[in-house]
């Protein structure tokens, strides 16, 4: 001893502490900083609260020399307000928290997901501290082991932590757990025992018991209070022989012909490939009772599955389930990224001839053809296309009925002929705001059958042979000048139908017009026969500017216009204005027959738009622009002309833009209000006035054509043939997608109450991913997720209600149903004697059965030689489960009697054993 | 400078022939006026760049024709409007009523159900004034829209009138940016000047993956 003063006590050298002190001194750092000392004894747990409520978890990092190390708090989090009633007042400082919980057989067996969570379950403990090295690397070493445990032994009763304080050792996946808890004058001892090969004698209950006995009453000679047990068995069953619920796919290939009905062409598929639930595990348990009502032992056991008192099941669901519609889905999708064209897919013959001699031919077939086209027509004309080596995929006798779905007006008696489908947008439609067509039209068909071509006639090929096909019969119609049906007909409508839908609208509108023109000439002609001195003729103004029968139409006309001078008989009139006189000769106003508005399809109307954008802003561009828009104006100028000879701007302007026309006082020598063109009309040389001074009398029908029926319907059919089919596939996804939604939504099911809500969301995403002309395929990709995730649950409840509901359809099934799909364990109405609980007793016996009848054809010799050939309703369980529970006194028998618990798990493969044994610190 | 801005916006002009649509139009763009003005065939189109609240957005006017028969021919340009000015003359009670069919016309072809539309009545300058300013008030409430009136003239409510839609844009979830700020739960205030803050996230057009399956999926289970 030296003699330097020791006057500051303060005053601590550390340089010299070792790598361990430090290490405990961090852990006894991070236990106050999480102030688990300060925790209070909590209420008594109850029934399913491990599983009702959350975990808290925390973690901090910490080091043992260089080793990481990681230390986590698990904390079951319970209401506050449930704690204040607590009965803790009474039995405090009787028990620290862990020992009161291990006692608890409320929360037996629970199952908890997450890192750590089996300790929980192996030792019944609410909160618990545990040590892990960190980057998951193993401490198998014994001395290793001893020295974590004395740390955390040291660090418990430094920091006055009585929450129990583990250690992971082993192999991580070994989930191997030691530790200690230290308080209320008691010491608390995890253990545990992980081993492959299991003891014969720790196979059933007896030996357990007499090991649990042995451990606790070691040296101590006290006969204790008979142990309480807990047993759980788990059964699994994952064969459904007679209870599988599949989907089949629709089979293209046993349908020939005529059996292909319309039913299945028209609709997309529903439903699992294969069975979606995987696993039924069904949980037997015998909750908390005496060592001594129940036996288990090698020769005989009480523990039958159909006596447990309590009956619980979990069903684990195939992870990646095969959904047919999801499948047809995710198929279409990829073909659109598909950049072949059609020549590419099949061959040359596919490509696009300039049909226009056929053009010109059709146009006098016309006239002589009938109107209504037979079968002969459509087959004879596949048969000639067959002719033209197409070589598709699809075979004729499933070609044909797709055609004649698509086409019902093909047949004489239509299998499935187009209902309204103007119905479109209608605004209480459960539909409205999606972009497509109408349900079941004929885009809503193709896109379907497309669907079922692409997956399964013949993928890519397949689905490029059907709009060959498609393609050539709107050509022949157009050629035939035949509408084409379950199309919405008018304009074509931009704002709530899909591109190609308007596609066919323009079609529509082209063979109208060109039907239109030929009858006007069909009927000239018969005028000319008939009566050639009516007026009639001006109801016809379709203008023919450009076909070769123009050329007919003049000659005709200066046969009956001779008796007039060419230059002033009106021509063109719809009808007498009611009032209105023309300003100079006072005749008549008549309205002119016009000509009519151009329809146009979405892309063409963006294009237009395009250009008026690209002209720029300034004064010029507007001009330009105002050029371009004075189109119609000149024709409407120039029917006025024609209809009214002698007419002045002032006329035209009263009955175009009466807002320009200013009304003065008096009257003229005709009657009417005195007038004046507005001034904007009057500025010299402004577009009005330039293009009346311009303008023509022209009626309609002789001017150029402001829509050319023949150009526009050549460039629909151009644009059809010239898609590549990636572009074909994103033409019709739209209403494919929209067709999918549609079947999902007549899924009922009522363990899904939400299933409509959750349609009308998808929907809400495919109204927007629908807006566009372009498709954006990351949006369907998403909605086909979307789609196949609701398709997977839907298959998954009605496997379930096939399974466990048979035809039986109770509220007490559908909430037991629903429950099973959150992937809870869920309690068996009625244990093994109620409905539910006799199906699954029925499907364990079918499985055995099926079994049984395997083994026996594979081993058929040692079936008498073995003798224990009593069938069994159940298999082995794939998991014993035990809890024993105890209180004596230890270590001596002077001692209070203390908490013991052994949680033991026997599988297959291992057997575990947990224990908790405690130890009286004081009496000893 | 055209990283600068934050969006392009298209606007719609509509309303009875010589209400002066063209001539607001010209107010706002050139800062010009004459007292009579070409009427417009078909139409017309103009862009002007405006700042507000700091962003910078382009608009892309349309300018229609007010005359009946070129209702064949304009409505085609109304598909992806954000905003419409729906204007009427104040000196002619006929304009106003007509603009009832204005809108039902612009209900119909335009695809956006969300369009901000905005009614404005011009010509407040010319002294015989037929319809009140509590009737075109109450005309803009009825159908959910805003109101303002302006003179071309006299440069009154001009900018205002522009300026307003462009804000009541912005301000709509949805309508300018995309998809994933239209879903529920998205109050369509409160949260705009936010989301005008961040916007070089918003300018982006890819389409914000939502965990939309969990969601589907938890909703349902």
């Amino acid at each position: 001893m030296d003699n330097s003063e020791i006057e500051d006590f303060y005053h601590h050298d550390f340089t010299t502490a070792s790598e361990w002190e430090v290490f405990i001194a961090r852990l006894e750092e991070i236990i106050h900083e999480w102030k688990i000392p300060n925790n209070k004894i909590g209420p008594y747990l109850k029934s399913g609260d491990f599983i009702k409520h959350t975990w808290i978890e925390a973690f901090e990092k910490l080091n043992f020399a260089d080793v990481e190390f990681l230390l986590k708090h698990y904390k079951l989090n319970i209401n506050d307000e449930e704690s204040s009633a607590g009965p803790t007042e009474e039995c405090e400082d009787a028990r620290s928290q862990c020992q009161q919980d291990a006692l608890d057989p409320l929360n037996d067996f629970a199952v908890l997901a997450g890192e750590h969570m089996e300790i929980a379950r192996y030792y019944g403990i609410r909160e618990f501290l545990v040590l892990v090295p960190a980057k998951q690397s193993s401490i198998t070493d014994e001395t290793r082991i001893k020295i974590l445990l004395s740390s955390l032994n040291i660090a418990a009763i430094n920091s006055n932590c009585e929450v129990p304080l583990l250690v992971q050792v082993q192999e991580p996946w070994q989930r191997f757990y030691l530790g200690v808890s230290i308080g209320k004058g008691s010491t608390a001892n995890f253990e545990m025992v992980h081993v492959k090969k299991i003891p014969p004698h720790c196979k059933h209950l007896t030996g357990l018991l007499s090991l649990f006995k042995q451990r606790i009453g070691a040296g101590s000679g006290f006969r204790p209070d008979p142990v309480m047990v807990s047993i759980r068995f788990t059964y699994l069953l994952k064969d459904w022989t007679n209870s599988s619920w599949t989907q089949e796919p629709p089979d293209f290939d046993f349908m020939q012909g005529e059996t292909l009905g319309v039913a299945e062409l028209g609709k997309l598929p529903f439903g699992a490939t294969f069975d979606p639930v995987g696993e039924l595990h069904l949980f037997t348990t015998w909750p908390q009772m005496s060592e001594n009502v129940v036996v288990d032992s090698e020769g005989f056991t009480d523990l039958e599955p159909q006596l447990a008192p309590e009956w619980t099941v979990q069903v684990k669901m195939v992870s990646s389930s095969a959904c047919l519609l999801g499948d047809y889905l995710t198929d279409f999708l990829y073909l659109c990224k598909n950049q072949k064209t059609l020549v590419d897919l099949l061959g040359d013959a596919a490509s696009y001839v300039s049909s226009e001699d056929q053009v010109l031919s059709s146009a006098f077939n016309a006239l002589t053809e009938s109107r209504i086209p037979t079968i002969s027509t459509v087959v004879g004309k596949a048969v000639t296309k067959k002719s033209k080596n197409i070589d598709g995929p699809i075979a004729e006798e499933v070609l044909l009925p797709i055609l004649y779905f698509l086409f019902p007006d093909a047949e004489d008696n239509p299998k499935a002929p187009y209902s309204d489908v103007n119905s479109y947008g209608v605004e209480d439609d459960q539909w409205r705001g999606i972009k497509t067509c109408a349900v079941n039209s004929l885009v809503w068909r193709l896109s379907i059958v497309a669907a079922h071509c692409a997956h399964n006639l013949g993928g890519a090929s397949a689905l490029a042979h059907l709009w060959h096909e498609f393609v050539q019969e709107i050509r022949f119609r157009w050629e035939k000048s035949i509408p084409i049906p379950g199309v919405g007909s008018g304009f074509p409508d931009s704002v709530r139908t899909c591109l190609l839908h308007q596609k066919l609208q323009m079609m529509n509108c082209c063979i109208e017009r060109k039907k239109a023109r030929e009858e006007c000439i069909l009927k000239s002609q018969s005028m000319d026969i008939d009566d050639p001195d009516t007026e009639s003729e001006e109801e016809f103004f379709e203008c023919t500017s450009e076909e070769p029968t123009d050329e007919e139409e003049p000659s005709v006309k200066t046969v009956q216009k001779t008796k007039h001078s060419l230059w002033n008989r009106p021509a063109g009139r719809l009808a007498k204005h009611p009032s209105l006189r023309l300003v100079k000769t006072g005749e008549a106003l008549y309205l002119p027959v016009t000509q009519d508005p151009v329809p146009k399809t979405e892309d063409q109307l963006e294009e237009d738009a395009q250009v008026m954008m690209q002209l720029g802003t300034d004064q010029h561009a507007s001009e330009m622009r105002a050029r371009l828009m004075s189109a119609s104006l000149l024709s409407d100028m120039e029917s006025f002309k024609a209809a009214n000879p002698g007419a002045v701007l002032e006329d035209f302007i009263r009955w175009y833009s009466p807002r320009d026309w200013i009304e003065e006082e008096g009257l003229d020598e005709w009657g009417q209000t005195n007038g004046h063109l507005s001034p904007r009309m009057m500025i010299p040389n402004n577009p009005w006035s330039r293009a009346w001074s311009s303008a023509q009398p022209v009626p309609a029908h002789r001017q150029k054509r402001l829509f050319d029926d023949t150009r526009e319907a050549e460039k629909v059919i151009h644009y059809l043939v010239s898609q590549r089919l990636g572009q074909v596939a994103q033409l019709l996804l739209p209403s494919l997608t929209h067709a999918a939604l549609y079947t999902l939504s007549l899924q009922e099911q009522e363990a899904l109450p939400n299933l409509p809500d959750v349609t009308q969301s998808i929907l809400n995403k495919l109204q927007f991913a629908t807006k566009p002309i372009h498709q954006k395929l990351q949006l369907y990709e998403e909605i086909t997720f979307d789609i196949e995730g609701v398709e997977a649950l839907v298959a998954q409840v009605n496997s379930l209600q096939h399974k466990l509901g048979g035809n039986t359809d109770s509220k007490e099934l559908t909430s037991f149903l629903v429950q099973l799909m959150r992937g809870k364990e869920v309690i068996v109405p009625g244990g093994s004697t109620g409905y539910i609980g006799t199906r699954i007793t029925t499907m364990f016996r079918e499985a055995q059965k099926a079994v049984h009848i395997l083994t026996m054809s594979n081993s058929n010799n040692e079936m008498d030689v073995s003798g224990d050939n009593k069938q069994k309703t159940f298999p082995e369980p794939v998991c014993k489960e035990f809890i024993l529970r105890a209180v004596t006194p230890r270590p001596s028998p002077t001692s209070t009697p203390q908490p013991q618990r052994l949680y033991a798990c026997l599988k297959r493969e291992y057997i575990r054993m947990a224990g908790l044994f405690s130890e009286d610190t004081i009496f000893i | 400078m055209d990283q600068d801005i934050l969006t392009t916006l298209k606007l719609l002009m509509i309303g009875e022939s010589n209400v002066g649509k063209s001539s607001i139009l010209l107010r706002f763009t050139e800062d010009e006026f004459y007292e009579n003005m070409q009427s417009t065939v078909g139409m017309d189109y103009k862009t002007k760049q405006v700042t507000i609240d700091g962003n910078t957005v382009k608009l892309a006017i349309w300018d229609t024709a007010g005359q009946e028969r070129f209702r064949t021919l304009t409505p085609s340009y109304y598909r992806d409007g954000q905003g419409a000015i729906l204007m009427y003359d104040v000196t002619d009670r006929n304009t106003f009523i007509k603009l009832e069919t204005w809108l039902n016309e612009l209900n119909t072809y335009c695809n956006k159900t969300d369009i901000v539309k905005m009614v404005v009545g011009n010509k407040i300058d010319l002294p015989n004034r037929e319809v009140s300013t509590e009737e075109g008030l109450q005309f803009a409430r009825r159908h959910q829209t805003l109101y303002i009136e302006s003179s071309a003239k006299t440069a009154d409510g001009v900018k205002c009138c522009f300026e307003e839609l462009v804000q009541k844009i912005i301000q709509t979830p949805g309508l300018w940016d995309t998809h994933s700020l239209r879903l529920p739960g998205n109050g369509n205030t409160g949260g705009a000047r936010q989301r005008i803050g961040k916007r070089g996230l918003q300018l982006t057009d890819d389409y914000q993956p939502q965990e939309a399956y969990s969601s589907c999926y938890c909703s349902l289970v």
